[in-house]
């Protein structure tokens, strides 16, 4: 992180970050398609769109996620 | 909020200007030429290798060439022609997600991260399970079915029908059915999915019972994830709301546990006595699971089991498609085996036209997948042009999941698939008998021997696997037989063996629920046009009665196949097919009603063909089933010879040794012969009514546009994968936009 390695990043600490980076990714992704982002996606729809309400409890949003599935049963192919 | 909302003019355009895409599309570089003929020969070498060059072997790694490149040029060239003549989206229009954005059900996704939702949601055990039955016509058939089916008829039926679900606001199959075809044309549709559903969850449940069935290790680690998904839910609701992600790793650490730990249980005498249950006990069993599973809470079973569904998934995807890739196994079947031509192949029976189309139908064309591709994911595109990518390409992957299983079964030993499934009324459900009958069907090249079944049966840690029909048993000998040598040796088959079983079972049990759950909803919907109290989902007996009317059906026909004296995979897999493929012709009747109206008709050839085929085939098979005189072949041929065999007073025909085998058989072939009539019908009532309203829109009688009104698009995405050099730049103008811009809601 110091400036120093950022100054001459060696191959393998380059080599290393890059893998982070693509690791964080593929984590970001896998959560996307799973669905376990939700919750953030609402705050920050609830920011842009409705900046004067208040957001749900991480709690509360994913309970009212399961009444709504509840209610809205998604189907699953064969 | 509407007077902090920007001007339009504040913000870059909403899409690329068409002009300067087409150019794009349209202008030759060495490069994209070069890249392209590449593509071209790689396709070209891999089919030839596959149809026409006949070594001793042929490798497989020439299927994942062949569909790869295949699928890019379709992808490429078929898709965009159906994009410019029949969708033509517009990506200066809002969709549903953008203008109806609520931060939950309808919210504009990332193209990459919707395409991964999509397919985890078209993708399960039906692309598994059909090519390994096919297999027995050979390689070739049903590669080049589930390939060219695909390019033509599969992605284009998705693509259409998400597009147009998304031009209605995301409506579903069944809205649009009644809206297009009219009453008549509506009702018919909505039995025949409701009756489909019951059909298509019945065999996959059959499909699970039969790779469960006297295994105590499978039925152990698969009887596991009940426990597991429990324990998820409970997690996830009251200690750690929210972290999915991280109780999915756990859920995976310890379903890899059940399956490990297996191993012990089904080797030690009281595991072997506790878990060893016959297939009878296992169908009550899943029948009960399911009726319990529709209506506990859904945070409580059905939601953590769908992560962990969705989970393995794509796991196991990737794995296949890597394991195949490092080992490249050779293929061991011919590429048209003696059973395309004749009827009385003992996997299923029927000759290659019509019934390798109805075998193998999620992987090719698969109508169900307009249930999916209507309604949930329509409501979460981005842009209008994304619906290509996300409905022709999802299903695309979904076929590459098709050839990756075909290539797993066809490199098992001839002998030993044919052992595995045939049925036990043909195998005597012995080793013994398993050798003699594979050995009498004169197989060139075949020569099976007691010890290749009872070493197998030891290295994947079951008792027998003779005659463990239904596919997912095949592909897990395969999936294991590709991985062993790529990761862990003999010592590990029987890992990879219940690897690929649990997953199997995980699939299918998670559309049991979900599907016995969704058709308790329209079963409730249906019933409340005349008890308007049913209409009312949180109403608990209503709730109870239509799950119990939903699982009562499903569940008749998978203790009838479970019981049946004539095999049941190979009895009943057919009207899966054949259900399958009429929910397609519904759906592509539909979207032909909708194409008709808005464009030119000279295109509307790339709706008919399909149509047209599916139409054909489901007709045909149903004839078959219905008018065959061949009893193998014909139900009602079969029911009339055991009629009339009990009339005379014989106690046994064929494999029914006894007066109530006989009797079963019946039962069995009127039902199966009853559904055959049903599903002929209402195919055709659906035809015809789509027919009229095509006609009429043809003539210029346009009736009522079904679109929701056009509004202006305010935000901006690529259209594929990649963003072209155009996007691109239009991309960067959007980066300068600030991320929190208020906009004005709708």
């Amino acid at each position: 992180m110091g400036a120093s390695s950022e100054a001459s990043p060696s191959g393998l600490s380059r080599l290393f970050s890059g893998g982070l980076a693509g690791a964080r990714g593929a984590v970001a992704y896998l959560r996307g398609v799973m669905g376990a982002d939700a919750y953030e996606r609402y705050c920050a729809h609830l920011a842009v769109r409705h900046p004067d309400q208040q957001p749900p409890t991480e709690k509360q949003f994913w309970r009212e996620h399961m009444d709504w599935l509840e209610k809205n049963p998604q189907g699953r192919c064969c | 909020m509407s007077n902090i909302a920007p001007d339009q003019t504040e913000l870059p355009p909403a899409a690329v200007d068409p002009q300067v895409a087409d150019e794009y599309d349209r202008r030759w570089t060495p490069q994209k030429i070069v890249t392209w003929v590449l593509v071209a020969l790689v396709g070209a070498v891999a089919w030839a290798m596959i149809a026409i060059v006949r070594g001793e072997t042929i490798n497989a790694i020439w299927f994942v060439f062949a569909a790869a490149s295949t699928y890019l040029i379709a992808f490429r060239f078929y898709s965009k022609y159906v994009e410019r003549h029949i969708t033509k989206p517009d990506d200066t229009r809002a969709t549903p997600a953008e203008y109806r954005d609520n931060g939950k059900d309808f919210m504009p996704t990332d193209r990459r991260v919707l395409f991964g939702h999509h397919f985890a949601a078209i993708a399960g055990a039906g692309p598994l399970v059909g090519p390994v039955l096919a297999a027995q016509m050979g390689y070739l058939p049903g590669t080049i079915w589930i390939i060219v089916g695909v390019v033509l008829a599969g992605a284009v039926q998705d693509y259409l029908v998400m597009f147009f679900s998304m031009r209605r606001g995301g409506r579903s199959l069944g809205q649009m059915a009644r809206e297009e075809l009219g009453i008549i044309g509506g009702t018919a549709a909505l039995i025949a999915t409701l009756t489909i559903m019951i059909i298509i969850t019945a065999i996959l449940a059959l499909v699970v019972v039969n790779a469960l069935g006297a295994s105590p290790w499978g039925v152990y680690s698969v009887g596991l994830t009940l426990p597991i998904a429990l324990f998820m839910g409970v997690y996830l609701r009251f200690l750690r709301p929210g972290k999915v992600m991280e109780v999915s790793v756990i859920g995976f650490v310890l379903l890899m546990f059940a399956i490990i730990s297996g191993r012990w249980v089904a080797e030690s005498a009281w595991g072997a006595e506790l878990f060893h249950l016959d297939r009878t006990t296992i169908a009550w069993m899943i029948i009960i699971y399911g009726f319990i599973a529709a209506v506990l809470p859904v945070w409580l079973l059905l939601a953590p089991r769908d992560y962990l569904s969705t989970f393995m998934k794509i796991g196991v995807i990737f794995l296949l498609a890597i394991a195949i890739i490092v080992v490249r196994p050779e293929v061991n079947f011919p590429a048209v085996s003696e059973f395309a031509s004749r009827d009385d192949g003992p996997v299923v029976p029927g000759s290659l036209f019509p019934f390798l189309f109805v075998t193998i139908a999620c992987g090719a064309l698969s109508g169900f997948h307009a249930l999916i591709s209507s309604g949930t994911t329509p409501k979460l595109v981005e842009k209008e042009r994304q619906t290509r990518f996300l409905g022709y390409g999802g299903m695309l992957m979904e076929s590459f999941v098709a050839i990756m299983a075909l290539v797993a079964a066809i490199t098992i030993d001839r002998g030993i698939y044919f052992a595995m499934n045939s049925s036990a009324a043909a195998t005597g459900g012995t080793v013994e008998g398993a050798v003699a009958f594979v050995n009498s069907l004169g197989l060139s090249g075949v020569n099976l021997t007691p010890d290749m079944l009872s070493e197998l049966a030891r290295n994947v840690g079951e008792e027998s696997v003779v005659s463990r029909t239904g596919g997912a048993p095949t592909l897990a000998v395969g999936i294991a037989t590709v991985l062993h040598q790529w990761f862990g040796g003999t010592a590990l088959m029987g890992f990879w063996y219940h690897f690929a079983i649990m997953f199997e079972a995980l699939f299918i049990l998670t559309a049991v629920d979900a599907g016995t759950r969704v058709a308790r909803f329209m079963l409730q919907d249906t019933i409340g046009n005349f008890i308007p109290r049913f209409k009312d989902t949180s109403w608990t007996v209503g709730a109870w009665i239509c799950t119990a009317i939903m699982v009562a059906g499903w569940g008749y026909i998978l203790v009838l196949g479970v019981t049946d004296p004539l095999g049941g995979i190979n009895t009943f897999f057919p009207l899966f097919g054949i259900a399958n493929q009429l929910l397609a012709v519904i759906a592509l009747s539909v979207v032909m009603t909708i194409v008709a109206r808005k464009v030119e008709s000279k295109y509307l050839w790339v709706v008919v063909l399909p149509l047209a085929f599916a139409a054909v085939i489901t007709v045909t098979a149903s004839m078959f089933k219905i008018f065959s005189s061949v009893p193998a072949v014909g139900y009602w041929a079969q029911n009339s010879a055991f009629r009339t065999a009990l009339d005379e007073g014989k106690t046994s025909l064929g494999t029914a040794k006894t007066v109530e085998a006989m009797e079963a058989v019946v039962r069995n072939t009127t039902v199966q012969g009853t559904l055959s009539v049903v599903f002929v019908v209402l195919t055709l009532i659906v035809l015809v009514t789509s027919l009229i309203a095509t006609a009429r829109a043809m003539r210029g009688k346009v009736g009522v546009d079904t679109e929701d009104p056009r509004i202006e698009s305010r935000i901006f995405a690529p259209a594929s994968l990649f963003a072209t050099p155009p996007e691109r730049e239009l991309e960067e103008e959007w980066e300068k936009v600030p991320v929190t811009r208020p906009v004005r809601h709708h």
